[in-house]
């Protein structure tokens, strides 16, 4: 009778002892990451802070997937909360009224956290960065519903936008105005960066923080919106994106970006 | 038709079976409610919220009948009390389990608690004031096919708020006690306990750049040998790679912790010493998860969890990533008629603990650097936390009681609470507690306690000295009357100067049998609240609490 309990015991260790991966150092990274990809882009926002010690690590995970993934990726560094605003050595103010109301829809508890086109609301919308590259992946294979374009002249931008296919949800559409290349402080750890580049930051959202209400069918409309920049930012670093998202589950559909040119 | 009999038949089981226990069996049952009304209050930085008051309550049932135990938990948050994930709000029944025994043979399914050992490789448990819950949801068994020898195992998945996170954790303890395993042994004057462990994550592996191992184990082995007043505890852990970055970063190192534990005691007198190393040992059911959420394992504190209020200003969180710890408490009982007993005793009690970083931090194992700190290194690395404490303890009279502390701390806010500061906290606290007998059942206590913080430029004077009085009355059984005023002098921060302000606070009682009341008002402090070395944040508050809590 003993034996039989050993032999079980033995079988269900080994097969315990099975159940363990280990990746050997050359092996760390899977070089082929193609992917069959239909025309689907998707948004990241990055919710952030210049007083949040960890967040450039969000930022550096931002940028290194857009560089996987270039031009199919877009991010966008909504500086709200605690951690963004001004005190002490921080004396620049990244905030704006639509990162705030965002926040604060959003509730984010710690950050860095953020959304890959908002996908999950409510309960699975907040992802922290290091899940952000999977969720981008499954998000890039999708079959895209909505096709958007940009064009710019003239402080006008012009937004086209159809449908791929049928369907009757309710859209909204979102401009907003993002600028790259600012430097100014930043923590990092302990560490204070008097000269950390900020990427993507939110600048203005151009129609309001839920956007307009627009209606879809497959051919083509456009929808034109006035903008202007304010004096100290640099036109040249500034992008105009457009998002369209369904209005019940805040799912954003399609993404576009144009960078501006003096 | 005679298949609808049938099903009518069989329908009617449970009700019959429900009728039979009801007769014999035991309902067990208990219940807690705490809410909070916040009104704003700019003097404490204190918001209000749109719900005007917010409430966490909970109620378990258990029935039990012979080798059957079955049991659910209703919870509801409406909202989550402030301080606690939102993420919690709603209602519902997250716990439910069915468990019997048949011939030594433990079989659970739906929600079990379990823990390993020490809990450095799997520790499943609540802790409803830190907004903890990390229970598991499977099949358990436990078995003991020889005398001494008892095994466990389960496999499941863990509760994140109202879901499941979604790795599958398989795990098996097997622990041996040699006195009873072998007949020889039997009347050893030396008591040995072997144990050993293995627990198994699966998560996918969806990560477009890294491969990243969709199976992270673990394992740990353990003895506790007592022999007289002499008892040692040992466990040492052991986790494979379990990164968990994302495509920019993630360490492959493995992880591994070791704790020990070795205490005297003798009438009067109390002796530990103990140390542990941690290196890489945040172990969750999902790769990457942060905060509280998921956690898989524990790593049991090494600092004293102190209970006076400006004791636990400054608890210090442990640190899984990486930390070496140290501490030693003496307890000492100074005889009754003694020339320092006096009539009635001493108690003294004296604990240091140090905690400190890993040299350089912890193992590292990526595609550019390979590293592995020293095993023991203390001089010249970051001090994390340091704590000095004697308590004493006296009853001078029938009616009089003493206590007093004095603690001297140093803690590292920065790795402690995240934040950015440089320098660390260095802190003095003082209290003195005095219990009066009035008459029987009617008692007075007394508590003052001042904590003063080093101000020089070396360290960090944080809010600065705080200083607390507490009076309370209590009229056993069933009354008691609370009056508590927590003062800080004012303070600057990041230019910032805030004003002198008294956090007052009263509270009252009542309880009649197993129900209990408690009402109170005032103002709450920001702070930390510990358990155990796991923290939570409270954030500062004005309005009425009230507690109900009743078993049955």
């Amino acid at each position: 009778m003993k034996k039989t309990y050993f032999l079980f015991l033995s079988l269900l260790t080994l097969g315990f002892f099975i159940s363990c991966d280990k990746i050997e150092k050359d092996n760390f990274t899977d070089p082929d990451a193609s992917f069959p990809w239909l025309g689907k882009k998707v948004l990241i926002e990055d919710f952030t802070g210049v007083k949040c010690p960890n967040c450039p690590d969000a930022s550096n995970e931002l940028k290194a997937i857009e560089e996987l993934y270039p031009d199919k990726v877009i991010g966008i560094a909504l500086h709200a909360g605690f951690f963004a605003k001004p005190g002490g050595v921080f004396e620049t103010d990244f905030r704006t009224e639509g990162g705030e109301e965002l926040a604060e829809f959003f509730s984010p508890e710690s950050f860095p956290i953020g959304m890959v086109n908002r996908q999950g609301y409510p309960d699975n919308v907040l992802l922290n960065y290091t899940d952000w590259a999977s969720n981008v992946n499954e998000q890039l294979l999708q079959i895209p519903t909505i096709e958007l374009s940009i064009s710019e002249s003239d402080n006008r931008i012009t937004i086209e936008a159809r449908r791929l296919s049928d369907g009757n949800n309710n859209l909204k559409l979102v401009v907003c105005i993002t600028e790259d290349k600012i430097i100014d402080k930043q923590y990092y750890y302990s560490d204070l960066i008097e000269d950390y580049e900020h990427n993507h930051v939110l600048r203005k959202i151009v129609n309001g923080t839920w956007g307009t209400n627009v209606d879809l069918s497959t051919s083509s409309k456009p929808f034109p919106f006035d903008y202007t920049l304010e004096s100290d930012w640099v036109r040249s670093n500034c992008n105009v994106i457009a998002f369209v998202y369904d209005s019940s589950n805040k799912e954003i559909l399609q993404v576009e970006k144009v960078h501006l040119t003096e | 038709m005679r298949l609808l009999n049938l099903i009518l038949a069989f329908s009617c089981i449970p009700f019959l079976t429900w009728a039979q226990d009801n007769q014999n069996g035991n309902i067990q049952g208990d219940f807690n409610f705490s809410a909070q009304s916040y009104s704003e209050d700019p003097s404490i930085n204190a918001e209000k919220v749109n719900e005007s008051m917010l409430m966490n309550a909970y109620s378990n049932i258990r029935f039990n009948k012979g080798n059957f135990t079955a049991g659910v938990r209703f919870e509801s948050y409406l909202n989550v009390l402030q301080g606690f994930d939102s993420r919690f709000n709603g209602n519902g029944i997250p716990y439910r389990f069915a468990q019997y025994n048949v011939k030594g043979l433990d079989i659970t399914v739906g929600n079990f608690y379990e823990q390993f050992g020490n809990g450095l490789i799997f520790r499943s448990y609540e802790e409803k004031t830190l907004g903890i819950d990390n229970v598991m949801d499977g099949v358990r068994l436990k078995y003991s096919p020889l005398k001494g020898l008892s095994l466990k195992g389960f496999v499941a998945t863990q509760r994140l708020f109202w879901e499941q996170g979604p790795g599958i954790i398989r795990g098996i303890d097997a622990e041996l006690n040699l006195n009873e395993a072998f007949a020889e042994l039997e009347k050893s004057k030396t008591n040995a306990i072997l144990g050993g462990s293995f627990v198994s994550r699966f998560e996918e592996d969806d990560n477009p750049v890294f491969n990243l191992p969709e199976n992270v184990a673990s394992y740990a082995v353990r003895s506790t040998i007592n022999r007289g007043k002499v008892s040692f505890n040992s466990e040492y852990a052991y986790k494979y790679n379990d990164p968990s970055g994302g495509i920019t970063y993630n360490n492959f190192a493995p992880g591994n912790a070791l704790m020990t534990n070795l205490s005297y005691s003798e009438r009067g007198l109390g002796i530990i010493l103990e140390a542990h190393r941690v290196d890489n040992m945040d172990y969750r059911s999902k790769r990457g998860a942060t905060g509280k959420e998921l956690t898989l394992n524990y790593i049991p504190a090494i600092s004293k969890q102190h209970v006076y209020t400006l004791a636990a200003f400054y608890p210090f969180a442990t640190q899984p990533t990486g930390e070496l710890g140290f501490q030693g408490e003496i307890n000492y009982t100074f005889k009754k008629k003694s020339k320092l007993g006096g009539k009635y005793g001493t108690q003294v009690a004296i604990n240091y603990s140090r905690i400190n970083a890993l040299h350089a931090g912890p193992s590292e194992l990526t595609i550019n650097r390979e590293y592995t700190p020293m095993f023991i290194s203390i001089d010249n690395e970051e001090l994390f936390f340091r704590d000095f404490n004697i308590d004493f303890k006296k009853k001078i009279t029938k009616k009089v009681k003493v206590m007093a502390n004095y603690l001297d701390i140093i803690y590292n806010k920065d790795v402690i609470q995240g934040k950015n500061i440089g320098k660390n906290i260095h802190a003095r606290v003082g209290i003195l507690e005095l219990n009066y007998k009035l008459k029987p059942k009617h008692t007075v206590r007394g508590e003052f306690q001042y904590l003063a913080v080093d101000k020089s430029e070396e360290n960090y004077s944080d809010q600065g000295d705080w200083v607390m009085g507490l009076v309370e009355y209590t009229f056993s059984p069933h009354w008691f009357f609370a009056f508590v005023d927590q003062y800080n002098g004012g303070y600057t921060s990041e230019g910032k100067t805030y004003e002198a302000v008294h956090y007052l606070n009263i509270s009252c009682g009542y309880s009649k049998g197993t129900n209990r009341f408690e009402l109170g008002y005032g103002k709450v402090r920001e702070g930390v609240f510990c358990v155990g070395g796991v923290c939570r944040n409270v954030p500062s508050s004005n309005g009425f609490t009230l507690n109900i809590t009743s078993s049955f």
